[in-house]
């Protein structure tokens, strides 16, 4: 075969050896491709509106519309020049039409409009986006999405309501159905999202296309407020909006104080006492209404039925109340607020996902829902059914909770162990008074004994940890330690997580023996 | 030499059940899984503390010589150490994003369910025991180092600096101690038990459990459960195992078998290939010796034939040359009777 290089020999080497060189460039090249340098932005719009007519043959754009309104004002023109305006006089969001009409025609009012501005751009000497079909639609490209999602919360909702000097109807409306018109009525104000979704449904239109439209019309009018993408969508924008500290309690007659029952529907067959629930109390811990009323303003039960509902997607209402992983429930919040500083030294030794028996008698300490209507207008605060904070304290008498205690079991190459017994139990106690949700669950249970007590009834002579903790790796017990390994997790377990250094290390507990 | 067909049938016959036989050795590995009920060690990388009590222990239990620092120094944490000849543990400390607080590990023999290390012994100085420990017998072993190169966990090491008695080192899971129903030194130490004895079976259902109790806490994986075909010392984590520099590309197939379907095929190689390649050797060889036998035969033929063709010319030549000359003679004969006669009629007439 080598005869087809040539004939004589020496050419036939040196063709071959070309070859072989040509061929392993050729190839270490194929792999390497250009790295595009990506920058991220906040104002990102992925134009991929042609995706209605059918698959896209082409990538989606990613069009960096800040960029554009900032080259545009510098040549004079605004909004209108792009977005026109609809029959109601509210801006289009889509891009020089009010609506997609066929394949063609929106595919060339893209092209004819941005090419054509680029080009006449760069021809007066400026400079302007790309011409050339690959550039835009490019599968690897430039402008890489930042954005971070946009929502009210009671700051910048306050805010706005002292910027519109109170008025309501600004921004809150329900849609009429007979007058086939949106109109403001008093007391039904709520969330923009509660009718207004990711998709379009019947006649509503998109969270996106009202929150652009309605916001930033005004903001221009008013000429306050952000007005470019970045400026609610960039992260370091986000955190640069000025917050109020306490801002004023919306007024929407919602009320301090419930007693938390099922439905009127399920009132007879509803069998748990009633839950007191400080409404007012709880409105501190949220950042907007939307935290617990996470589809419509209207109260958990008309949803969340005893048998479940499909409104409710079928989430019972003791799920909804109780699911341990879910952000708008009442026990899946209190989970998350059990592993803060003050609360995680007890609780993160403790299993997860296991409600005690007792917690029930806890929050469900109203009266029956049979005898709601006699109690009705009653009660009007939680203290009818809990202790304040102030008076948080054990039922043991002080000198019944041993000063310290000699911890020398064990004691081999250290000291025996002495432990401030009942300054740690004051320290948890504190910490517990500090805390409205530990004061609601242990304030007057003597539960605290429990976070080291664990796995046995609370008494004034609970057992002790050697009692139960033997020697370690018994096989039919594997997952509970021996003395050694039980004192240190525990202890030392609780002071990570409250971050309660000792100084000296292990001699902070126990001096090493000498000799 | 030859051979008859019959032989070379035999010989092909019995390489061809010698390759069986090596096939069938190859698909009896991999069932073998590690003793039933071997001990094991959960190592709780969530609770370990760094105190190095784990150390200690192991350097007094095993009688290993002092360390430079003491054990109760700290800053060792700020260098990354392996295993060497006087530490067969050492705890590492690592500072990953993932987590508030230093993470902490503890590196050792992982007692593989089926070592690396032994099988690259060739002359089985490690032994998988049935208490779950892999056994070094230094009585045995010739000093190669190829256990170290095998390990992927990096964990033997060797007395480079004894030079008559050179020792490969590694953890022993404290085999003895074992034996006696005590606990190896590093367990009994850790203050915290963030290491945990027990049957390997057990101790993966532990380990699961903690995980299902403790969901925030985990990665939800036991090291060592499946890794290199199983290891009887299993780590749970809070951070991802990289981080605290185990590593996740190592896969589940055990390091004997990457290496037992080339060895399987040695029987089969030594059994079949001298019969082939002998065999094809006889036949070229006798091909080669009948066609020598016929080029002689042919060419003594031929040598045969042109010495029977020169013999012949010769004799032509020389009868030829007889007759020429008989008649040379005749001519000269008859020549000189004519001149006699000539002369006898001269005379004749001259009287």
């Amino acid at each position: 075969m080598l005869r087809l290089l040539g004939d004589s020999k020496r050419v036939q080497i040196i063709i071959a050896a070309v070859c072989l060189i040509m061929a392993v460039a050729l190839l270490s090249g194929c792999g390497a491709s250009e790295a595009v340098e990506q920058e991220a932005r906040a104002d990102i719009v992925t134009i991929d509106d042609m995706k209605v007519f059918g698959r896209l043959s082409r990538p989606a754009v990613n069009y960096p519309h800040d960029m554009h309104t900032e080259a545009l004002e510098a040549h004079d023109k605004g909004c209108a020049d792009c977005h026109l305006k609809d029959e109601r006089g509210a801006m289009s969001l889509k891009f020089m039409r009010l609506a997609d009409e066929d394949e063609k025609t929106t595919m060339q009012i893209y092209h004819d409009n941005c090419i054509e501005c680029h080009k006449a751009m760069i021809s007066d000497g400026f400079e302007a986006g790309p011409v050339v079909c690959g550039d835009c639609h490019s599968k690897e490209p430039e402008y890489t999405s930042s954005r971070q999602p946009m929502s009210y919360d009671y700051s910048l909702h306050y805010r706005h309501v002292v910027a519109s000097s109170d008025s309501c109807s600004l921004c809150h409306h329900v849609y009429d159905d007979q007058k086939k018109e949106l109109v403001y009525v008093k007391g039904e104000e709520s969330s923009c999202r509660d009718c207004h979704r990711e998709t379009r449904t019947d006649n509503v239109i998109t969270m996106r296309e009202a929150s652009h439209s309605a916001c930033i019309t005004c903001h221009i009018e008013r000429q306050k407020g952000f007005v470019e993408c970045a400026g609610c969508h960039d992260l370091e924008m986000q955190k640069s909006i000025e917050r109020v500290e306490n801002p004023a309690r919306i007024d929407r007659n919602q009320p301090d104080f419930i007693l938390v029952a099922a439905g009127e529907s399920d009132l007879e067959t509803s069998k748990m006492n009633t839950v007191p629930f400080d409404h007012r109390g709880h409105e501190g811990f949220t950042s907007s209404c939307r935290d617990c009323h996470h589809e419509t303003l209207k109260a958990c039960r008309e949803c969340h039925t005893l048998a479940g509902d499909s409104t409710g997607a079928g989430i019972t209402i003791q799920r909804a109340m109780h699911d341990m992983n879910s952000e708008h429930s009442c026990v899946g919040c209190h989970e998350v607020h059990k592993m803060d500083a003050g609360c995680s030294g007890c609780h993160s030794l403790m299993e997860q996902g296991r409600l005690s028996q007792h917690a029930c008698e806890i929050c469900h300490a109203g009266p029956e829902p049979d005898r709601l209507a006699a109690v009705k207008g009653k009660y009007k605060s939680l203290d009818a059914f809990r202790p304040k904070r102030s008076e948080v304290r054990l039922s043991f008498a002080s000198k019944d909770i041993p000063e310290e205690i000699t911890i020398g079991v064990i004691a081999d190459e250290y000291e025996p162990a002495r432990m401030p017994h009942r300054a740690i139990i004051d320290t948890l106690m504190n910490k517990i008074s500090g805390s409205r949700v530990a004061t609601h669950f242990h304030g007057h249970e003597d539960v605290v004994c429990e976070g080291c007590h664990h796995h046995s009834p609370v008494g004034h002579k609970p057992p002790l940890c050697e009692n139960c903790h033997g020697k370690p790796f018994d096989p039919n017990h594997l997952h509970m330690p021996g003395l050694f390994g039980a004192y240190h997790r525990q202890c030392m377990g609780c002071h990570e997580e409250m971050n309660i250094k000792l100084e000296k290390g292990c001699e902070g507990c126990h001096a090493k023996k000498q000799g | 030499m030859t051979i008859s067909r019959r032989r070379f049938l035999e010989w092909v016959t019995a390489a061809g059940v010698g390759s069986a036989a090596a096939s069938t050795a190859k698909a009896a590995h991999g069932d073998f899984g590690g003793y039933p009920d071997s001990y094991g060690v959960l190592y709780d990388a969530t609770l370990c503390v760094g105190c190095r009590s784990c150390e200690a222990a192991c350097n007094e239990v095993n009688e290993l010589p002092s360390p430079d620092k003491p054990f109760a120094d700290l800053s060792v944490f700020d260098k990354k150490r392996r295993t060497d000849y006087r530490s067969y543990t050492v705890v590492n400390r690592y500072d990953p994003p993932e987590s508030k607080k230093p993470v902490y590990r503890k590196t050792q023999c992982n007692h593989c369910l089926e070592p690396a290390c032994a099988s690259a012994c060739f002359v089985g100085a490690f032994k998988k025991t049935p208490e779950g420990a892999v056994e070094y017998d230094a009585s045995v072993c010739v000093g190669c180092r190829y256990c170290i190169i095998a390990c992927p966990f990096n964990i033997p090491t060797y007395e480079y600096d004894e030079a008559l008695t050179p020792r490969v080192m590694k953890c022993t899971m404290c085999l003895p101690r074992v034996k006696e129903g005590k606990l190896p030194g590093c367990v009994e130490a850790c203050p915290v038990e963030a290491l945990t004895f027990g049957r390997r079976k057990d101790l993966i259902a532990v380990a699961h459990e903690r995980i299902r109790k403790y969901p925030g806490r985990y990665i939800d994986h036991v090291y060592g459960q499946h890794e290199m075909g199983g290891t009887s010392w299993m780590y749970i984590s809070g951070v991802p195992f990289t981080k605290i520099d185990l590593r996740t590309d190592l896969g589940s197939t055990p390091a004997p078998e990457m290496t037992s379907g080339a060895l399987a095929l040695v029987p089969m190689v030594i059994g079949l290939w001298p019969v082939l390649l002998g065999g094809i050797y006889k036949i070229t060889e006798r091909k080669e010796k009948i066609a020598l036998a016929e080029k002689n035969e042919s060419v003594a033929g031929a040598v045969a034939a042109a010495n029977e063709a020169a013999d012949n010319k010769a004799k032509a030549a020389t009868e030829r040359f007889k007759k020429d000359k008989e008649k040379a003679v005749e001519a000269a004969v008859k020549k000189t009777l004519a001149e006699a006669e000539k002369e006898k009629e001269k005379g004749k007439e001259g009287e």
